[in-house]
């Protein structure tokens, strides 16, 4: 029930964006207003919720705090009716949305590079120890570098599209495929923070790139939320593999894991790019 | 640039804050949820998994009609 009300919620929030005007900065910004106030949550879960009122406390919380943000959702209402647009079959609608050819591409490459994500994701605190990060530390630092590595966003709200979306993509994930491989290496907590830093960073400045490219494949926003599914889609399945990986051959292979997942997303995504670049010449001319 | 519209910016960040609420907090609420039932590691980290792959479906199907009504 949490998975399907969530999902619902979130499709609804990213398709209004994909409507705007430039939706890389409108991305941008809701990323930051909800990492700020994200940030704090754990903080705030361990301390108070769970602290006070246990597990009920903790599951109560998040009701209520669901239940107390619902009436914002009334602006999620799009601007605009469809102009006859079938609305009564999702795969119907997915069929009509244009440029499916890239699209689907798109969503492969993604799925592929956030199953890597996913599964350094779920061993971040145990990477944290093996460079010397207690459990204290790591909740503590981990409210610092999310908060620090929103500058990502900032940097992608400044440059906006004024290099396009190729090099912003590429160099995002690239920095943040390093940073992933190196986080596995990491001596001592400074290493961690740093790469973590990095790490989180470069993905926060590359997800609204990545999701203002789909915006821009269809603007009625099918395949911004399309995507969006994808990477919930690849955060389930990078757990799971991850554990694989450390069960059967321990953390020296881990790191090759987002090495992998990522050189095949950048190749997909450049090939999405060169695509999309060529198409938007042809309707241009 | 043109002036950010701050309504949709404002409902956009309240269902990204429910949607991550789900996916950030439950780390933190499985350990209490493995005790209070009495499950383990393993079942508790693929409830997790199962979690995702319901939103990422729900999300996937849901697309063309939310995204195309338009006034849903």
């Amino acid at each position: 029930m949490l998975g399907a009300g969530g999902a619902l919620v979130g499709a609804a929030g990213t398709a209004a964006a994909a409507s705007s005007r430039n939706p890389e900065r409108v991305y941008a910004v809701v990323q930051i207003v909800s990492q700020v106030v994200l940030a704090f949550v754990p903080a705030l879960l361990a301390r108070l919720a769970l602290g006070l009122f246990g597990l009920d406390g903790g599951l109560y919380g998040l009701a209520v705090a669901t239940a107390l943000l619902m009436p914002l959702f009334i602006w999620l209402l799009p601007p605009r009716p469809s102009d006859g647009v079938s609305t009564t079959s999702a795969w119907k609608a997915i069929l009509q949305a244009p440029n499916r050819g890239i699209a689907v591409v798109a969503m492969l490459a993604l799925l592929v590079y956030e199953t890597g994500q996913g599964g350094i994701w779920t061993y971040l605190a145990e990477l944290g120890h093996h460079s010397g990060v207690d459990d204290q530390l790591y909740g503590d630092s981990m409210v610092v570098i999310q908060l620090v590595a929103l500058s990502g966003s900032f940097l992608a709200i400044w440059i906006g599209d004024r290099f396009g979306s190729k090099w912003p993509i590429v160099l995002g994930i690239g920095t943040n495929v390093a940073a992933a491989v190196a986080l596995n290496y990491g001596t001592n907590p400074t290493h961690f923070v740093i790469l973590n830093v990095i790490w989180i960073g470069s993905y926060y400045f590359v997800v609204p790139y990545l999701l203002g490219l789909m915006a821009r494949l269809d603007d009625l926003g099918r395949w911004a939320v399309a995507i969006d599914a994808m990477w919930w889609l690849g955060d389930a399945a990078g757990p799971p593999v991850a554990g694989m990986i450390v069960e059967r051959s321990g953390f020296e292979l881990l790191a090759a894991f987002p090495l992998c997942t990522g050189v095949i997303g950048i190749t997909l995504f450049m090939r999405v790019l060169r695509r999309f670049g060529s198409n938007r010449k042809t309707l241009v001319t | 640039m043109p002036p950010l519209p701050i309504l949709l910016i404002i409902s956009c960040s309240a269902a990204w804050v429910v949607v991550q609420l789900s996916y950030n907090t439950l780390p933190q609420l499985l350990d209490p949820i493995k005790v209070a039932f009495d499950r383990s590691d393993e079942v508790v980290t693929r409830m997790y998994g199962y979690e995702l792959f319901v939103f990422a479906i729900v999300a996937l199907t849901a697309a063309g009609p939310l995204a195309v009504s338009r006034g849903f």
